[in-house]
């Protein structure tokens, strides 16, 4: 791993961002200056901050920094040409990101140390998670933000995080337990039901979620990520099935029970019923996709202010509007790239502990971006998660970043301390 | 109208440089495949590797067996090796004290860990009592039960 091709990766992310804000500017008309230096200057702090961690003897997987950059960029220069007075608010997010991702690195190098303050980061996690249900503010349909002063976020961005961290350090000493101290009901197995208490808890946050905030995106991907770790801590397929009846069950009551639940799944499958009304935005995605073509219309020749909330969760359809298939293609390598690396992380990994903290932080990456692009594209019911790093969002861009320093962390190759 | 044209060039630029980066980003991850695979050549080959879990090899030999019969003196330690009052265990203790599924013995990177299977009586090591994973070494007592096994290696 030499940090030379690493750094050239990033002065290319940086070239990438630099084209892109001046192409868009350039439509028009003339060259916007402000943003032309901000984007130089993010492009320049890219290879510093590697050239820094690097510097400091960090020894993380070299690629997942190259990766984060260019669907930052691709996301910088999206904004810039939907909603170019929220640019410089996204490339401040950029960069913060940036800082939260060195942080976030050195901190979990030493993740067994933080694993013994598990209890901690779950309620730390749950009580962020209530907090919304209590305090919440409704922002477009999802009552999941947080006001604390001027500052607003969405805390669920980041108590996934600390789910995540809580899971694999319960999991993991709990992994013979769950593996061996089984019952068998002919193919299904289950365990003692104080082991499956965490998969009861998380499913029924995820119940929460889904009654209280109509926030289906975060219960999917709590449920979700929460299943497949007590898959990885286990080795036992018999906790999907377990997760698939339970998730089964849970959607067969939120669409009997709740008519939001229920015109999702509507829409989904026919959007063509109502088109102009409760589909629209689905709707519009699609024709945004289909009008792009094998190369896109080009960035500022589009429609893509058509569709609704373009700049946050349906962005990748203005990428496929403006950039094509070729555009939306290269999104969704980056995306398996960057996935693949993590797992990669988890498959390296010295112990258990490290191996399933960046799977579970893979599992978590991918099934956000398939749950989004499947929703944008209609492959799967809408639910509204933002597109990581791409969709505009403060929240969502710094716990991503964040997420990213975490499996970097766990990439380091260090002899084992067994 | 220069400005145009630039214009339009950046568009491909932009689309352009998306998959050169691609394209070395695909170069280093088949280079790393490759380093792995290459290290993995130099790593002992499936002979070697065979004499090597010779080496690793462990074995559970009963010390004391108290009133309990079972089935051999000694145990030869696999992957990962169970052992409780269940049929299915790999090591039965027929011994009412001890629970269906009692206590584990796991390999990991040549290394033997013992666990305790949050049974009912506990799992002595070294007759302290069982309460994390703990790592074995040569000649450590395990009571399990009214059975008594020394780890040997």
């Amino acid at each position: 791993m030499d940090t030379k091709r690493e750094c050239y990766l990033l002065l290319l992310a940086g070239a990438v961002l630099l084209a892109g804000v001046l192409a868009v500017s350039l439509v028009g008309g003339a060259p916007d200056y402000r943003a032309l230096v901000t984007a130089a200057g993010l492009a320049l702090a890219w290879p510093v901050a590697h050239f820094a961690l690097r510097r400091a003897g960090h020894l993380g997987d070299g690629l997942l920094l190259p990766l984060a950059a260019v669907l930052t960029a691709l996301g910088l220069i999206m904004v810039f040409r939907l909603k170019p007075g929220l640019f410089m608010v996204q490339a401040l997010w950029a960069a913060l990101g940036l800082a939260a991702f060195l942080g976030s690195a050195f901190f979990f190098r030493q993740a067994e140390r933080w694993s013994e303050y598990k209890y901690f980061w779950g309620l730390a996690g749950i009580a962020l998670l209530l907090a919304t249900a209590l305090f919440g503010v409704d922002i477009g349909g999802n009552k999941n933000w947080l006001f604390i002063g001027p500052v607003h976020f969405q805390p669920s961005e980041f108590a996934k995080l600390f789910i995540v961290l809580f899971l694999a350090a319960y999991l993991n000493e709990r992994r013979e337990v769950l593996t061996f101290a089984t019952r068998r009901y002919g193919p299904l197995i289950l365990p003692q039901p104080r082991i499956l208490a965490p998969l009861l808890a998380v499913w029924g946050l995820a119940m929460l979620m889904l009654v209280g905030q109509r926030d289906l995106g975060a219960a999917l991907l709590y449920f979700g990520t929460a299943t497949v770790m007590i898959y990885l801590a286990s080795g036992r397929a018999g906790y999907l099935l377990w997760g698939a009846g339970m998730f089964l069950v849970g959607s067969v009551l939120a669409y009997t029970l709740y008519p939001h639940v229920r015109a999702r799944i509507d829409i989904w499958l026919d959007p063509w019923a109502d088109p102009s009304g409760r589909a629209y935005q689905v709707v519009q995605s699609l024709f945004a996709l289909g009008s792009g073509g094998a190369l896109g219309s080009g960035l500022g020749y589009g429609f893509p202010g058509l569709v609704p909330e373009v700049h946050t969760d349906f962005i990748f359809a203005a990428i496929g509007e403006e950039l094509g298939l070729a555009g939306a293609g290269a999104v969704m390598m980056l995306y398996i790239l960057l996935v693949y690396r993590a797992f990669r992380a988890a498959l390296l990994a010295p112990s258990p502990f490290r191996a399933l903290l960046a799977g579970g932080l893979a599992v978590l990456l991918g099934l956000q971006v398939l749950v989004i692009v499947g929703g944008v594209t209609k492959f799967l019911p809408l639910t509204g998660v933002t597109l990581p790093l791409v969709s505009y969002g403060g929240s969502s861009v710094v716990a991503t970043f964040i997420l990213l320093g975490m499996v970097l962390a766990m990439s380091e190759k260090r002899p084992t301390d067994a | 109208m220069v400005l145009n044209f630039i214009g339009i060039a950046l568009q491909y630029a932009v689309l352009a440089l998306l998959y050169y980066f691609l394209f070395k980003v695909l170069r280093a991850v088949y280079s790393d495949l490759k380093d792995e695979r290459s290290e993995a050549r130099l790593r002992p080959s499936a002979a070697d590797e065979s004499a090597a879990a010779e080496k690793d090899a462990a074995r559970l030999v009963v010390v004391d067996a108290g009133t309990v019969a079972m089935h051999r003196s000694a145990y030869e330690l696999a992957e990962t090796v169970s052992i409780g009052r269940g049929e299915g265990n790999d090591v039965v203790v027929a011994d009412s004290f001890v629970s269906h599924e009692h206590a584990l013995i796991t390999r990991y990177k040549h290394a033997f860990w013992l666990t305790d299977l949050n049974s009912t009586n506990g799992t002595l090591h070294n007759n302290r009592r069982v309460a994390d994973e703990i790592l074995l070494k040569n000649g450590d007592l395990i009571a399990v039960g009214a059975v008594t096994f020394r780890f040997e290696r």
